[in-house]
């Protein structure tokens, strides 16, 4: 106790953020992320390679980009898991569209999805605005409706045949390296969507008046309201940027498969809330970071490679990744109770 | 004096309008499921192939309606049947010898079920424990448990179909009984247990006032956490009976079973009148809605459309209903404040 009187003002200051980072669960999950990853490398060379983080870090595109806008939702009004049918039915209108007329200008091909998914998300955020239900069921009523809808539309067909750019779009690779037998791996286009996305949305948690109101309402509606927050137009733009993040996951899921599959993507909702709930997003609202949500994502991905890599068979794959989200919920809940008793602060009820 | 009870009646349906319009929605879905199969809808097979599906179904609703009625979800109600189910059908297949029958078989298997139910138990105290204890939302809660415990299903069953259970464990699921198949009697002795369980007990009505105020109840004393944790074992254990049923009629035990009862519970469930914010819950209109629903999906299944469209229709559906509930507790809102008037 005493010591810290005796620290002086640039010694205190440093104490504080150092305090601040043990507090962050992102601080701990980086290092065991960074302990797992050691340890795998260790058992095995082929896992820790440049190259295996590259196919890693790729093969989650999908879900990484999907997950930052899981994060948002998450922040400020519940779990939605319709975003994989939004993002069905924002690619099979895109692939309809580019297959159709292949002269079609790139924009519109970027745009429509967007808009598509942007829609459907401010839906299903009405919708709630108007029931007042928890946000859970109205998002099971309309995964279920967007993708009845789709595969009832498409009967189920998969388009293939992409225009030229769009095939080799994503095989641009930023940084290039050759591997030992000759092929070539490295910063894909796609990796770059991904990251350029968690970067523009924590932009937006963090500097802008709507991202704060996010985190406020998430952390106590009530309160939120009292201050003139309003409540319904936040929730529509927190559903309604999912939705638009779920049309560019899927344009880059259509990249990198080069098909438009309706049954591709649904039953993948599930994985993107997991990373993001193991990322230390809060469990009651009101809190998580996109760096937390990114780490989230590559830790199910490299758990998941380093289980294939040590030849466990891929049936006890859902096991672990089981076990860290129980584990991680734990650990979430218990220290933001603890925050709650250690700030002794009044909380405001209706 | 008659006018005077005739009234009082009146009164009683106009405030539970919603529960009075089920049984009649339920026999205007028979007429126009008939008329469009051509009677094919009215059939003895159809009717028994109703009330042989409807258990499953039946148990997994009641396990959402509970629930719900404590201001929670339990999205792990299927993958908490379909782990009991297999850890169930393994006992069955691994560890009661083949040449075993009679009255030994019988008791073997009955120490099996109990063994299964046990477990459901015990993965619903995860559950409580998640959600009271550790104050983890309802919906994460569940939701990571569904995502762990259909993983634990995946590794006991290496991903494939356990099958060829003993025979008299098999007639369970079957078999009938006075015409009437035997999983239908199993779903009302549940159903009349968990009835007089809320309407009855002490601990129906906590969990009713735990939904609906759960701060007003923590500083009456009483103990939040065990209503919590009660509500969320039972809720497992008739998840876990469901199991029995599903591993006992389809003969095997599988990670996958009745992914498609999630949706088909949760809109049962407030189709007969469970509120989703919790505090409200009526198990006859539980009951009226999951004949309606299940005559409906039935009826659907008969027409052969196919299955994406059913789950169009239940998407579609539930949104609908929820609109209806809404309404019908504003209509009523409107009609009591008139009768204190």
């Amino acid at each position: 106790m005493f010591s810290s009187f005796g620290t002086s003002g640039g010694m205190g200051k440093l104490k504080r953020s150092l305090q601040g980072i043990l507090r962050k669960s992102e601080f701990y999950l980086t290092i065991i992320f960074m302990i797992m990853v050691v340890l795998l490398s260790c058992v095995k060379s082929s896992f820790g390679t440049l190259e295996n983080a590259f196919n890693i870090l790729r093969s989650s595109t999908f879900i990484g980009i999907c997950s930052i806008g899981v994060l948002v939702v998450l922040i400020c009004a519940g779990t939605d898991i319709s975003f994989t049918a939004t993002a069905t039915v924002a690619q099979y209108a895109m692939a309809l569209m580019i297959i159709g007329r292949p002269g079609v200008p790139i924009v519109l091909v970027i745009l429509l999805p967007v808009l598509i998914g942007m829609a459907l998300g401010c839906f299903n955020a009405l919708l709630l605005n108007w029931l007042k239900v928890p946000a859970i069921i109205i998002c099971i009523a309309m995964l279920n409706a967007y993708y009845g809808a789709i595969q009832v539309a498409s009967n189920g067909e998969w388009l293939y045949g992409f225009p030229e750019w769009f095939v080799r779009f994503p095989n641009i690779l930023l940084i290039r390296f050759t591997n030992a037998s000759g092929v070539e791996y490295g910063l894909s286009t796609l990796i770059v969507v991904w990251f350029a996305v968690a970067l523009i949305t924590s932009v937006i948690l963090k500097f802008t008046k709507t991202g704060r109101n996010i985190y406020a309402l998430g952390g106590n509606a009530i309160a939120a309201t009292r201050e003139g927050i309003n409540v319904n137009r936040t929730r529509i733009f927190a559903f309604g940027y999912l939705g638009a993040i779920a049309g560019i996951g899927a344009i880059a899921q259509a990249m990198i498969t080069q098909t438009s599959a309706p049954n591709a993507l649904v039953g993948q909702e599930f994985d993107a809330v997991a990373a993001v709930v193991l990322g230390g997003a809060s469990i009651i609202g009101g809190g998580g970071t996109v760096y937390g949500t990114i780490l989230g994502v590559i830790f199910i991905a490299a758990l998941k490679n380093g289980l294939t890599v040590l030849g466990v068979p891929s049936y006890w794959h859902q096991v672990f990744i089981g076990f860290a989200l129980v584990i991680s919920i734990c650990v979430t809940a218990t220290r933001e109770k603890l925050a709650k008793q250690n700030a002794g602060g009044v909380t405001i009820e209706d | 004096m008659k006018t005077d009870r005739f009234d009082k009646i009146l009164d009683q349906a106009r405030l539970n309008l919603d529960i009075v319009i089920l049984p009649a929605a339920f026999i205007l879905v028979v007429i126009l499921m008939t008329i469009s199969t051509s009677f094919k809808f009215l059939t003895y097979g159809n009717i028994s192939s109703i009330l042989l599906q409807l258990p499953e179904l039946g148990l997994f609703t009641l396990a959402m309606m509970l629930a719900m009625t404590v201001g929670g979800i339990n999205l792990s109600i299927i993958s908490t049947a379909n782990l009991a189910g297999v850890i169930m059908a393994w006992l069955m297949v691994n560890v009661i010898s083949p040449e075993t029958s009679g009255a030994s078989l019988t008791l073997q298997l009955l120490f099996v079920v109990m063994a299964g139910l046990l477990i459901s138990l015990l993965l619903g105290a995860v559950n409580g424990i998640l959600i009271a204890y550790v104050e983890v939302s309802p919906t994460l809660a569940t939701l990571s448990t569904m995502i762990l415990y259909e993983g634990l299903t995946l590794a006991i069953t290496k991903g494939k179909v356990i099958s060829g259970l003993p025979q008299p464990f098999v007639g369970l699921g079957n078999g009938s009984l006075l015409g009437i198949p035997k999983p239908f009697y199993i779903f009302v002795a549940a159903a009349f247990f968990i009835r007089v369980m809320i309407k009855k007990t002490s601990i129906g009505k906590y969990q009713i006032m735990i939904g609906s105020n759960k701060k007003a109840m923590t500083f009456s004393g009483i103990n939040t956490r065990k209503v919590l944790m009660q509500a969320y074992m039972v809720s497992s254990l008739l998840s876990g009976l469901a199991g029995v049923i599903m591993i006992s009629r389809y003969n095997s035990a599988n990670a996958r079973f009745g992914t498609s009862y999630l949706l088909l519970a949760v809109l049962t469930s407030v189709l007969g009148g469970t509120d989703p914010n919790g505090g409200y819950v009526r198990v006859g209109g539980v009951i009226a809605a999951l004949f309606t629903i299940q005559a409906l999906n039935s009826g659907i299944n008969i027409l052969g459309v196919s299955s994406f469209v059913s789950t169009m229709i239940w998407g579609v559906l539930l949104v609908a209903i929820i609109i209806y509930r809404q309404g019908v507790a504003r209509y009523k809102e409107k009609y009591l404040s008139r009768l204190v008037k």
